[in-house]
């Protein structure tokens, strides 16, 4: 006996994928124009109003410094967006080639890889961004590349799979027969069909990546100051939270809302590519 | 056979633990600037004899390879090296920071067990409100950073309310930093027992009378505990690189503070140090999680016999 399968209905667009939704887009919009919605200058420093509360003129009040919260926290959407797409991009390219190579490269290249990929998935996520912060330095473009570096190993083994998977299949051994070449059979019919989950993965990476990297932000490894940037808000914050929660609190509503909704549109954009795959 | 698998799973260890060390070796062969100079800091107005002695001191006049095999020698013999910085051996160092961040990071571990057994086992296949308030409580659980959670703790419980010390205790950042794994194993778990609780066996069980309380603790638990202990493993790693953050908020002394300090100052042995204690702990966990999976499952077990 075996348990009923359940009964197929229309998966419901639920009430939180919409406010996702609505979160990510005004997210992107902000990114897009920080002018629109930035009451004051996210860097002008005003020391006459320095750890106001949040009032009429300051929605989320000011800094120690006389800094509009709310500025630099719509002036820090682009920095965090960019760097998680561009982190998720970077894995996701870096990701592919080590598993095409491992897939396609033969015995020793598959050994050299897999292997090579246990070794960093032994080593935990933020020690491995922080070796290479240690080797690159501190900034933004190495926060990002050390990011990419702690993401990477889940792509290569994700499209290294896929692509055994799909080599092994109808349409390429078709393929094989006809004669044509090995490149062009993975270049046109491998890759093409492998990607597809491993997009919506670079899709969900995003968020983590904000993630993370709000995090080396903190530990005052990403851009130098005065940048608008999450992390680096909340690092600043620290030493007043006893007089200023506002300005510890607001960058992180921040960061947790963009990695929550990118996390609930990518799992239901995750959901409708599983569907499709498995009728 | 079973001899076999268990040397081949060693094999893969110290392979992993062989990788760890080049990483570690080949990361500080990238430095710009050269391992000279970090040793000496600022104070590069040095005289060529002290020049000389360092480099005669670090091996730095040999050869690539031969430094690699010294090294290799020496990690072997469980000689992580001196610090630049700290002018002491790296093994001291994090030896003498290493009980901190264990104790946070078991605390925040075994709280994260209890909780997600406890939220699984009373939320699988129950209400939809029930089931859906905790996974969606879960998704934010994975979304919030460790350190500003930690810093709304600290916000709320230490600054507003007064209830525990804003620094030295031991009780809010193992909360802060058991929020993710928390989520994580609860996801795992409830899927779990959800999968068991489909099958026939579950059905078998309450034929014989079994009340549901009983079904869930004692057959469909053992079985969702099987993906959850492969998740711990790899969890005590991850939890351990979220405890440099997480002791950064709450100024708790540790490797976090070691760590960071030698990541700005390019102190590399000591980086190197600290991700190869770390990759050690990751790959004794995953031989520790291959030893309970047989006590878990009987199948294992008999499979290997046969």
């Amino acid at each position: 006996m075996t348990a009923l399968p359940p009964p197929s209905r229309r998966p419901r667009v639920r009430a939180g994928l919409w406010l996702g939704a609505a979160v990510l887009a005004a997210l992107v919009l902000v990114a897009l124009v920080p002018s629109l919605l930035a009451p004051h200058s996210p860097t002008e420093a005003d020391p006459l109003r320095t750890l106001l509360p949040p009032g009429a003129h300051h929605p989320l009040g000011t800094d120690q410094n006389g800094r509009d919260v709310l500025s630099r926290m719509v002036h820090g959407a682009r920095p965090s967006l960019l760097s998680g797409l561009g982190a998720s991009g970077l894995a996701l390219l870096g990701g592919t080639a080590l598993g095409l190579l491992a897939a396609r490269g033969g015995r020793v290249a598959d050994q050299v890889v897999t292997r090579g990929l246990d070794v960093f998935m032994a080593i935990p996520g933020l020690l491995l961004a922080l070796l290479v912060i240690a080797v690159a330095g501190p900034g933004t473009l190495n926060v990002v590349l050390a990011v990419a570096v702690l993401t990477m190993p889940v792509y290569a083994r994700i499209v290294r799979a896929q692509i055994l998977q799909i080599s092994r299949s109808g349409y390429v051994e078709g393929a094989v027969t006809l004669g044509v070449r090995p490149a062009a059979i993975v270049w046109r019919h491998v890759l093409p069909n492998a990607l597809g989950p491993v997009l919506v993965l670079a899709t969900l990476g995003v968020g983590s990546a904000i993630g993370a990297g709000s995090t080396l932000s903190f530990l005052g490894l990403g851009p130098r100051p005065p940048a608008p940037e999450w992390g680096a808000m909340l690092a600043d914050s620290r030493g007043y939270y006893a007089v200023a929660w506002w300005t510890a609190v607001f960058p992180g509503v921040a960061i947790t809302g963009s990695v929550l909704a990118i996390t609930v549109v990518g799992r239901h954009l995750q959901r409708r590519v599983e569907g499709r795959r498995v009728p | 056979m079973r001899a076999r698998a268990a040397g081949a799973r060693l094999g893969l260890a110290v392979v992993v633990l062989w990788g760890a060390v080049t990483v570690g070796f080949a990361a500080l062969q990238l430095m710009d600037g050269g391992t000279l100079d970090l040793i000496l800091g600022t104070s590069s107005q040095a005289t060529p004899e002290v020049r000389r002695q360092i480099i005669a001191d670090y091996g730095l006049d040999r050869s690539v390879p031969e430094q690699y095999a010294t090294y290799l020698w020496h990690v072997l013999h469980g000689d992580l090296g001196r610090s630049y910085q700290l002018r002491v051996p790296v093994s001291e160092a994090i030896g003498d920071q290493l009980p901190a961040t264990l104790a946070l990071t078991s605390c925040a571990l075994a709280l994260a067990v209890v909780v997600a057994v406890v939220v699984a086992l009373l939320t699988a296949h129950r209400a939809p409100w029930l089931r859906g308030g905790f996974a969606a409580t879960e998704t934010v659980a994975l979304s919030v950073p460790q350190f500003w959670f930690g810093t709304l703790l600290l916000i709320v419980f230490s600054f507003t309310l007064r209830l525990f010390p804003a620094a030295g205790g031991l009780a809010l950042p193992a909360v802060a930093l058991a929020v993710t794994p928390a989520g994580m194993l609860a996801q795992v778990l409830r899927k779990g027992l959800e999968d068991a609780l489909d099958e026939p066996f579950v059905v078998t069980a309450r034929a014989r009378g079994l009340g549901d309380g009983a079904v869930r603790l004692r057959h469909a638990l053992r079985h969702a505990l099987l993906p959850a202990v492969t998740l711990t493993g790899w969890l005590i790693g991850t939890t351990l690189g979220g405890a440099v953050v997480v002791e950064q908020v709450f100024s708790r002394p540790g490797i976090g503070r070691l760590t960071l300090t030698a990541v700005t100052n390019k102190d590399m042995p000591v980086v190197m140090g600290v991700v190869l204690v770390a990759a050690l702990v990751y790959v004794t966990c995953s031989l520790a999680v291959d030893v309970l999976y047989r006590l878990i499952d009987p199948r294992l077990r008999t499979e290997a016999a046969a």
